[in-house]
């Protein structure tokens, strides 16, 4: 899973990217995180519509997912940025949201 | 409030309402920040509270939008740069609708002078809320497009769509705080609209940030009054700093914007002049002592028929005979009955329109709102800059307005025209045949230099007219009521009516000699 996080500052870069390392690894994930400080990149911000700092966008696979906060609830963010899905291999090319389709996993 | 003294200087920049011609001061305190917004910075005297953050509160279709827009457009008009904070409609919405205005936000953006922060919502991108978040991304994209653009003002539109994107009202709220507070350290004089609060609610804005987020606020009004739509602006509180209070109304138009009409606040402070300047009438002229001042507003009340319009006629043939620029409304008759008129009286309008004396001006009243209309007068007045102006009739234009909408409109209208020092011929219609005052003349009387009554008189079983000087500011005038006759070279003033008494009031009784 690819995604981008959308921090204030390298300390806050630092604890959201180890959080979402740790989210990933215990569920047996390959998680690749891009780290956007805002008051740095401000035209990346502008273009991704950012407001609300952390956010963190899982890119791939679609749909995109966004949550904004601490991230601090595990078993919430985890269900917010779909880490607990089947592994999506048949829509990682998706670009259009499937909603009721595969990607929730109901077929175990 | 009260009277400002501007020391009575006549002003180049002739804006729409210019500021300086109705007298803005400083006041001493928190410094301000004039908006350019017409009008706008009389009532707020002398502007926003610069570097503070100032709460646009209204009702949905209040013109919140186009406030603050106009607020960053007229920046750009004094080379001060903007950006556009939109959580609500998309930027290219918006470029499109303020484009209505005639506002080329697209030239102004390549330009590096305005700016779209563009948070409003995108279909598909939702979000979830997991723990504590702050604003930090929206402060460094603000700050960015400032640096881009060295910005000096700043809009947030609207506070009702931040709450609406984010669950945690009471993180909205801290984060909106925290947000004005670092606006602040940037040096930035901010306008945030917010959605008023339903009236039972007792609070202002419909989330109650005016508490926490604003030291000034400003409220925008579209209120349905006798079935006629009347949009108002309000300082309610600018911390620090003087302001007037009240609802003062303002118009939205095509090419200008928004447009505040002051009204009483309208400097009153002119050296009056003692030139006299004929009224077209010699009989007029020796009534009056010598002719109405130059920069006097008369007022000529009569019920219909009785000759006001030929007055109005005569008073601007006189000075465009004398190569003065005379300029006309006609709210009543068109252009083509006008001009018929006034050749029946032997004066040729289409020859001093043609030379450029005369500029004529017929509207229907009912196109448009009183607000526009005192701007379109004021733009007529700006651009044509007569010497003598003439309304036929106030009483044309009372009709599509409320009773408070007229009263404003006429201290608006007198305010400028007094401001320009030009002469004015103002009619005004009575509803009785006979005798009869009108709500015009209750509006307007006291604002006028002199009041010229034309009355039907009937005497011996046969109409006939009279007219009276009933006051004259400054000067002597002839107090008798004058018969007078017109045919097709005009009006003609004769004698006094003797032997008879109540012809003002409609009820003309014989007066003995003796009793006279």
């Amino acid at each position: 899973m690819v995604f981008t996080a959308y921090v204030d500052g390298p300390d806050m870069g630092r604890t959201v990217r180890a959080r979402l390392h740790q989210l990933c690894s215990e569920r047996g994930v390959v998680g690749e995180v891009r780290v956007v400080d805002v008051a740095a990149q401000p035209a990346i911000a502008e273009e991704s519509n950012v407001v609300g700092i952390p956010t963190v966008v899982r890119e791939a696979p679609r749909p995109r997912r966004r949550v904004i906060g601490a991230l601090d609830d595990t078993r919430r963010v985890a269900e917010a940025l779909g880490l607990d899905d089947d592994p999506p291999d048949h829509v990682e090319q998706e670009d259009t949201p499937r909603w009721g389709s595969s990607t929730t996993g109901a077929g175990e | 409030m009260g009277v400002i003294d501007d020391g009575g200087r006549r002003v180049t920049d002739r804006d729409t309402f210019d500021d300086h011609a109705i007298g803005v001061i400083e006041v001493p305190g928190v410094p301000k920040l004039a908006t350019g917004i017409p009008g706008f910075d009389h009532v707020t005297m002398g502007g926003l509270p610069q570097g503070r953050t100032t709460l646009l509160v209204g009702p949905a279709g209040s013109a919140k939008t186009v406030f603050a827009g106009q607020f960053l457009a007229a920046g750009i008009a004094r080379g001060q740069a903007g950006v556009f904070v939109t959580f609500e409609e998309p930027a290219a919405d918006l470029r499109a609708n303020l484009g209505t205005l005639g506002w080329d936000v697209a030239s102004w953006e390549s330009a590096d002078q305005w700016r779209f922060i563009d948070a409003s919502p995108v279909p598909g991108s939702e979000h979830v809320e997991v723990g504590a978040y702050n604003f930090a991304g929206l402060v460094a994209r603000i700050g960015h497009a400032v640096d881009q653009t060295a910005a000096e003002r700043v809009v947030i539109d609207s506070v009702g769509a931040v709450f609406g994107q984010f669950a945690d009202a009471t993180v909205v709220r801290s984060q909106l705080h925290r947000l004005a507070a670092e606006l602040r350290r940037m040096g930035l004089t901010v306008m945030i609209t917010a959605e008023s609060a339903a009236p039972s609610s007792g609070a202002l804005s419909r989330h109650g940030i005016e508490e926490f987020v604003a030291d000034n606020v400003v409220i925008l009004r579209n209120e349905l009054e006798d079935e006629k739509r009347r949009r108002t602006v309000e300082v309610l509180k600018l911390r620090g700093a003087m302001h007037r209070k009240g609802e003062y109304p303002f118009t939205v138009l095509p090419g200008q914007g928004v447009v505040v009409i002051p009204l009483s606040g309208m400097v009153l402070d002119q050296g009056s002049s003692d030139t006299r300047i004929t009224t077209g009438n010699a009989a007029l002229d020796d009534m009056t002592s010598g002719g109405f001042f130059r920069d006097s507003i008369v007022l000529a009340s009569g019920a219909t028929g009785t000759g006001k319009t030929l007055m109005v006629t005569e008073f601007m043939a006189a000075g465009c005979e004398r190569d003065e620029r005379c300029l006309f409304f006609a709210y009543e008759e068109s252009r083509d009955q006008i001009s018929r008129n006034a050749r029946g009286w032997g004066r040729d309008f289409a020859e001093y329109e043609r030379t450029g004396r005369l500029r004529l001006v017929a509207t229907y009243p009912e196109v448009a709102s009183l607000e526009d209309h005192l701007v379109e007068i004021k733009n007529e007045i700006d651009e044509f800059r007569p010497q003598r102006i003439a309304i036929d009739s106030l009483s044309a234009l009372e009709r599509i307005g409320t009773v408070k909408g007229f009263r404003e409109f006429i201290i608006g209208l007198t305010s400028f025209v007094k401001a320009e020092r030009v002469a004015a011929l103002f009619t005004s219609t009575t509803g009785a045949l006979l005798g009869g005052s009108s709500i015009t003349e209750g509006h307007i009387s006291t604002l006028t230099d002199a009041i010229v009554l034309l009355r039907y008189v009937e005497l011996n079983g046969e109409v006939r007219r009279g007219l009276t000087v009933l006051k004259m500011r400054g000067s002597q005038h002839d107090t008798d009521i004058r018969e007078f006759r017109i045919d097709g070279s005009g009006m003609h003033i004769e004698g006094p009516f003797r032997n008879v008494g109540g012809i003002l009031t409609g009820r003309v009784v014989g007066v003995s000699e003796s009793g006279v």
